[in-house]
């Protein structure tokens, strides 16, 4: 990965003229043409579009026209978030064929902002799973190792951005599909708080939980595309109008999440303690913090996700688009279409969903973690009292193998136990590589967890850890 | 015992023999885990009453300068599998 290459340079280097959008656009689709028939990070990709847009980019700065945020940026997009007249499968068959009626709200803000769209990337099919095995289309690999997952369910995002493929890309986070995916290939994930970015035109899994946000390789990089695509938004009356950023403490006060490092690998938890010693160095007090109810966290999550994700997949129905099975009568049809269309996760999901939901288990399962939830938000609220952001491994592991984990549905979700509590108490969060690497020279990320609309908090923190365990300028 | 078979039922989803028994252990393993919840103490006015961190408000979505009618119809119905003058067609109901 050419680490030089960030957004933030191009940039500048567009602006000062020493380079063009052509150009970067142009290396981009080498970087693909040369490596992604074994990575396939993308579905698809717009190349006779991104040239055209690119050239059109250069044209209006040529002109004297003042550089938009993301003039010339190729941006590469999950497979879940809507452009206009493009092919959209959310990673599955049911939706083949099927093209985008409208653009999400954040492509529009991507596209004012000068963005060039390179793509769309392969991820786990309805954003279900943490590897992006559960594609329809295949797997994608690991830049990084490619016997490895790059993670899931926005693989496709996290390796097309980590080969080079792209300069930023967005994913969608439900329970940690950004920042894990991000942590295995050695990029910035960043996590909004729900209701920061307009869900209108992504294909929901979880409406509760679900938010869009960016993979890139720096946190100048992931504000850049977060100032674009947040900000309230009519038509997702999810989205909330609150100002971006507070007070910035001087001395940052950090709770160290206490964990069980038997459950962690030793990279992993090796990387996790050279970085407190690297946050102390840089006038930050840390102190160890528990979460009592975080141990219930991830049974309420696999109750409301499946419970939500059921209840939203039921529009897939081979009526209105999408695969058909053209059965004899309207029943079979639902039943062939669904039962041919979906895959084996997420047919998993929705029988988990439709079992929580169903009468006499609605209170014991769907109410009760709905409270919880409450209580977990709760929890953090008390720590966000005294501290100004939490820290924590991102995920258990480096990035595991193929196939490793594909057997044992549970074994995958209980790798999510980091990142679910996020989504739960509906909280901001950014994944960013530690200094050190961990088994196999693996990357490995970290996260820090802030207040209600505090990305700005994250993106201070994550800056002075970055500059510390990389030597390079403070960006 | 889970009754997958009803499961599949109420959600449309047309499985196999073999699949509704895979399902069903890869089901009961996940409902062991999460019924872990039963333990957990929720007092009552904790979960409800103190929303304050995240308040929720109750949102009216006024439409108004709607686009014409018509507009994207002929763009949805490219995309249904089967469409008749202007009509998404289906099988009989009734």
């Amino acid at each position: 990965m050419n680490s030089l290459i960030t957004i933030k340079k191009t940039r500048e280097q567009i602006a000062k003229g020493d380079t063009t959008a052509e150009k970067i656009v142009a290396g981009c689709l080498k970087a693909i043409k040369e490596k992604d028939s074994v990575i396939h990070s993308f579905l698809e990709v717009f190349e006779g579009n991104a040239l055209a847009l690119a050239k059109e980019e250069d044209r209006q700065i040529g002109k004297g026209a003042l550089p938009k945020p993301l003039s010339g940026i190729p941006i590469a997009l999950k497979d879940v978030i809507l452009v206009f007249g493009k092919n959209i499968t959310a990673g599955s068959k049911i939706l083949a064929g099927y093209k985008a009626s409208y653009d999400a709200t954040v492509v529009k803000k991507l596209k004012e902002a000068g963005a060039i769209i390179i793509g769309r990337t392969n991820m786990d099919e309805f954003a279900m799973g943490s590897s992006t095995e559960n594609s329809a289309y295949g797997p994608t690999k690991n830049p990084l190792d490619l016997s490895r997952v790059p993670g899931g369910s926005s693989g496709g995002s996290a390796a097309a951005v980590a080969m080079g493929g792209a300069l930023g890309a967005l994913g969608s986070d439900t329970g940690g599909s950004i920042r894990q995916p991000a942590s295995f290939c050695g990029l910035v994930g960043l996590k909004p708080t729900y209701g920061r970015v307009s869900r209108n035109g992504l294909i929901a899994m979880a409406s509760s939980l679900d938010q869009i946000g960016p993979l890139t390789k720096t946190v100048a990089d992931a504000e850049i595309i977060y100032d674009v695509i947040s900000g309230v938004d009519p038509k997702d009356s999810t989205s909330r109008d609150i100002p971006k950023s507070g007070k910035i403490p001087e001395h940052f006060r950090v709770g160290i999440l206490r964990y069980d490092k038997s459950g962690v690998s030793s990279g992993v938890n090796l990387a996790f303690n050279d970085a407190v010693k690297t946050l102390r160095g840089l006038e930050c007090d840390l102190e160890e913090v528990e979460l009592p109810s975080l141990e219930y966290a991830l049974a309420c999550y696999y109750i409301i996700m499946p419970a939500e994700a059921s209840t939203n997949l039921a529009r897939f129905d081979g009526v209105k688009y999408g695969f058909s099975a053209n059965s004899e009568t309207i029943l079979k049809n639902y039943l062939q279409t669904r039962g041919r269309g979906f895959g084996a996760e997420a047919r998993r999901r929705i029988i988990l969903g439709t079992y929580v939901l169903s009468a006499g288990y609605y209170d014991a399962y769907y109410a009760r973690a709905a409270n919880v939830r409450e209580a977990i938000a709760q929890d953090f609220k008390k720590v966000f009292k005294k501290y100004d952001a939490i820290l924590s491994p991102t995920s258990p592991t480096v990035a595991f193998k193929l196939g490793e984990k594909s057997d044992n549905p549970l074994e995958m979700y209980l790798s999510d136990i980091f990142t679910v509590s996020v989504n739960i108490a509906r909280l901001p969060a950014i994944s960013f590589p530690a200094r050190l690497p961990g088994e196999n020279n693996l990357p490995v990320g970290l996260q820090f967890i802030a207040p209600w609309f505090r990305e700005d908090i994250l993106f201070a923190l994550g800056k002075k850890y970055e500059h510390a365990a990389s030597g390079t300028s403070l960006s | 015992m889970i009754d997958v078979k009803k499961l599949a039922e109420l959600s449309r989803l047309g499985l196999s023999d073999r699949e509704t028994k895979k399902l069903g252990k890869d089901v009961e393993g996940i409902v062991a885990y999460i019924s872990k919840l039963q333990d957990f103490n929720v007092s009552e006015s904790t979960a409800a009453a103190e929303n304050d961190f995240y308040p929720v408000q109750d949102v009216v979505r006024v439409d108004e300068n709607p686009h014409q009618p018509g507009l994207l119809t002929k763009e949805i119905l490219n995309l249904a599998p089967q469409s008749e003058k202007g009509f998404f067609r289906v099988k009989k109901i009734l």
